[in-house]
């Protein structure tokens, strides 16, 4: 491969070495894939104070989440995919959200909601408080407010949906054998 | 009842503006012991006060009678030893003490300040060396700062080796070895700092509901209760270094956290109580852990079970999973400034806690509240008891696997959260009762939203009855499941719903009327079984009544101004108040100790829910492992007023 095209930049601004790992067949694949998961997410019910309560609501009768696919909250971290981190996370929790995350399988997305999952919000100077749930997980949206009306939490879901939309995840997970696969071999 | 017990204990008691009674804490346990058996049921709250710039701590006692409707305040004072903490003590060095080596180094010296001047931590060096010189004793604090940059050292015209001697002194000094190896040790840090000998005895042997809050005031103040049967910390972890509510605590110090950690109780301790109560059954038993994330202990309440095949044999709850230290916040703030964290606390029920928290900030200051204010408010309260006694209704259905509930009460939930956005603008954290009045007005629009409600809601609570009431699983599950009895109840400290359904006839709108609840009819709901079902039954008929507030307020509420003139900034003078309301799960109380500046000194939270839940381990004892989910949903929890 490498002596068949020469190294230069190509129009979208990549190498060619990188154009090695874009797997065309699982493309397709891929869009499927991610097209179920967006569709029909499983939320973990991790709520710990007064962010929950409005989790709640969303999923109640005025505004129902189910418009979405996501009416099915999982009461555990092995049947979810998206963990709405609904709450205040101190310092006795910490281990926890980390241990229930951990057990969630892939792929698995985080949603920061309200100030104190985002910073510590109105608790940061506590000495018992965890500023920012990200310091243990990874997030990948974050919802501000105190605690962030519902829509603003559909909103969120909403664009998590669009991100999944883009992921490949199938791709990334080739790619990783493929590259492991190399290394050994160069080894 | 003072003079009774002026005759009782004339030596050892002290009573202070007819109120406060200061006991000798040698005398303390004889007094509660006298109390308890002349009328003083009801344990309200225990707390400390860390007074330590003074040399004393203080621990408050509210003891309420129900038959007497009296509050009695017991105070006893715990002095602190004459020295204070061994990191902070300012301790000399003697001159005469030197050793030779040192003094050799020390004659170099000429005094020419220069080391002084240099030095970037603002050391007095010249003083330090130049005053040993001349056999003066002084003071190591300040060599603690060195941070051995050696600049003093270098510019020293005589080359005195200014590092060699501190390094000597410091060594020398017992009190900063201590320290350094307490540093190095956590776990020696761990222990609860031996400076200070707070020790009083313990009252649990007479009250139920003591245990709890003993703990907690040595959780968070490390004054230790003699004759406790399980002193541990409560609230916090037990890795916590320190307690946060003393004076002398560091905010800024960070805590380690091991995320490796699975016990939180002591699991030495959970083995020997398993293997003593395996001896007198017979039979092996199991652990089995509910929470901190389990749907049915809504939010991060922790369960662990001794289970004997489907039979709860014990119950250790573990809190704390949510404490954010709202206390210790509302200690650096400004009085203005708690009410929004009040409403964070028990996060279904808002509006109670911001009147909780303003009820004895008016008495402190003697406020006006004006007579629109106080129906407002009337109306908000009663509002949200709905809201929080509709939450309870679907999430105990729920727990129970009724999931039709949730969507009904959730109808009617939004409904009452629109008129609350048309009072203050906010769904849940309201921050609308403030000293002297309300933040809003009710408009129009809201007037005719609320009328809809009035209107409407009767029918919706029908719906409600027709779903459960008589449902048979329900039936099947909650008669006669977690039985309290009226005694037991007030022995733990158990208020609200949970005493009423004990045919237990207390409310505090009618025994103590706050606001105007004294020109409101409306009657207090109870039951006599004591059951899971009976305390079910008693919420819904509290909405009931809640609903008959509401309509009399609305019809009755008069025209006028919705805030008193207060001053702007908030500074109340010397001295404790304690306010009690009654919320949709019990007593809530704040106790503000006030030193007359704009802060409040001591802020502690009578959380219901706290009280209620310590009756828990009683009522699930024996139990089939399936009933503790609907007794604990029952009991009606919200871990953020727990916790704090």
């Amino acid at each position: 491969m490498e002596t068949l095209i020469p190294d230069k930049k190509i129009h979208d601004g990549k190498k060619a070495e990188e154009y090695e790992f874009e797997n065309i067949i699982l493309t397709s694949v891929d869009k499927v894939l991610s097209w179920a998961r967006y569709s029909s997410m499983w939320p973990f019910t991790f709520s710990t104070a007064c962010c929950a309560i409005e989790m709640m609501a969303a999923a109640g009768s005025h505004n129902d989440l189910s418009r979405f696919g996501m009416e099915v909250f999982r009461a555990t971290p092995r049947q979810a995919d998206l963990m709405i981190v609904a709450g205040t996370i101190t310092y006795k929790m910490a281990p926890r959200v980390r241990r229930l995350y951990d057990q969630m399988p892939e792929p698995k997305y985080v949603i920061a909601m309200g100030a104190c999952a985002t910073s510590g919000g109105p608790f940061h100077m506590s000495y018992g408080v965890m500023n920012g749930v990200d310091k243990i997980i990874p997030v990948d949206i974050y919802i501000p407010g105190c605690p962030p009306k519902l829509e603003a939490l559909i909103d969120g879901i909403l664009k998590l949906r669009e991100r999944i939309k883009e992921d490949k995840h199938l791709t990334r997970k080739v790619n990783e054998v493929i590259k492991s696969v190399k290394n050994m071999r160069s080894k | 009842m003072i003079d009774e017990i002026k005759l009782k204990f004339p030596h050892d008691v002290e009573v202070k503006e007819n109120r406060d009674i200061y006991v000798k804490k040698e005398k303390l346990f004889e007094l509660c012991k006298f109390l308890k058996y002349s009328g003083y049921d009801h344990l309200s709250l225990i707390t400390g006060v860390d007074y330590s710039a003074n040399g004393y701590f203080e621990v408050v006692y509210h003891m309420y009678s129900y038959s007497r409707k009296n509050m009695l305040v017991i105070k006893t004072k715990i002095e602190t030893k004459t020295g204070s903490k061994p990191g902070s003590e300012d301790v000399k060095i003697k001159a005469s003490d030197l050793s030779s080596d040192v003094k050799k180094l020390i004659d170099l010296c000429v005094g020419c300040t220069i080391c002084t001047k240099k030095c970037p931590q603002g050391i007095d060096v010249k003083s330090f060396i130049f005053d040993l010189k001349q056999g003066k004793d002084v003071s190591i604090k300040d060599v603690g700062r060195c941070i051995e940059c050696a600049i003093c050292q270098e510019k020293c015209p005589k080359k005195v080796e200014i590092l060699k001697i501190f390094s000597i002194l410091k060594k020398s000094n017992p009190g900063e070895k201590e320290e350094r190896e307490a540093v190095k040790d956590p776990k020696e840090k761990n222990k609860p700092e031996e400076d200070y000998d707070l020790t009083v005895p313990s009252i649990t042997s007479l009250y139920n509901s003591a245990d709890w809050h003993e703990r907690e005031t040595y959780d968070l103040l490390g004054i230790k209760f003699e004759g406790h049967p399980n002193l541990r910390r409560i609230l916090l972890s037990d890795t916590f270094i320190g307690h946060p509510l003393r004076k002398s605590f560091d905010l800024t110090k960070k805590q380690k956290i091991d995320m490796t950690r699975e016990f939180e109780i002591d699991k030495n301790y959970l083995d020997k109580t398993k293997k003593e109560i395996e001896l007198k059954i017979g039979t092996e038993l199991m652990h089995v852990n509910m929470g901190p994330q389990h749907p049915s202990t809504h939010g991060v309440l922790r369960l662990r079970l001794l289970v004997d095949g489907e039979v709860v044999v014990k119950m250790y709850p573990v809190l704390g999973h949510l404490h954010r230290g709202i206390e210790k916040i509302g200690e650096n703030l400004r009085y203005i400034q708690v009410i929004p964290y009040t409403d964070r606390l028990d996060y279904i029920t808002g509006m109670f806690n911001n009147m909780a928290y303003v009820k004895p900030l008016e008495d402190l200051m003697m406020l006006e509240v004006t007579e629109r204010a106080e129906y407002l408010r009337i109306i908000a309260m009663e509002l949200n008891r709905i809201t929080s006694h509709l939450i309870w209704f679907c999430t105990w259905a729920m727990d129970m696997g009724a999931l039709t509930p949730y969507f009904y009460a959730f109808r009617e939930r939004e409904r009452i959260f629109e008129i609350f956005e048309g009072l203050c603008g906010a769904r849940m954290m309201y921050n609308y009762i403030r000293p002297g009045g309300v933040s809003g007005d009710m408009g129009e629009k809201t007037e005719l939203k609320l009328r809809n409600f009035i209107e409407h809601f009767p029918e919706n609570l029908k719906e409600y009855h027709t779903l459960l009431t008589e449902n048979e699983i329900i039936k099947a599950r909650t008669v006669g499941v977690g039985k309290l009895k009226a005694e037991d109840a007030i022995n733990f400290g158990v208020t609200g719903p949970m005493l009423m359904a004990s045919g237990f006839e207390y409310d505090i709108r009618k025994a103590h009327p706050y606001s105007l609840y004294e020109d409101f009819k409306f009657s207090i709901p109870t039951r006599t079984e004591g059951d899971t079902y009976a305390r079910y039954i008693v919420r819904m008929k509290e909405m009931e009544e809640s609903h008959k507030i509401i309509e009399q307020a609305i019809n009755k509420m008069p025209e006028g101004k919705i805030m008193a003139n207060i001053p702007k900034m908030l500074t109340p003078p010397p001295g404790d108040a304690y306010g009690k309301i009654e919320t949709s799960k019990g007593e809530l109380g704040f106790y503000i100790v006030s030193d007359g500046s704009p802060n409040p000194y001591r802020l502690r939270i009578r959380s219901p829910s706290f009280c209620n839940l310590s009756a828990l381990p009683f009522l699930c004892e024996g139990e089939k492992i399936a009933d503790v989910v609907a007794i604990s949903g029952s009991v009606d929890i919200t871990l953020g007023c727990i916790d704090r």
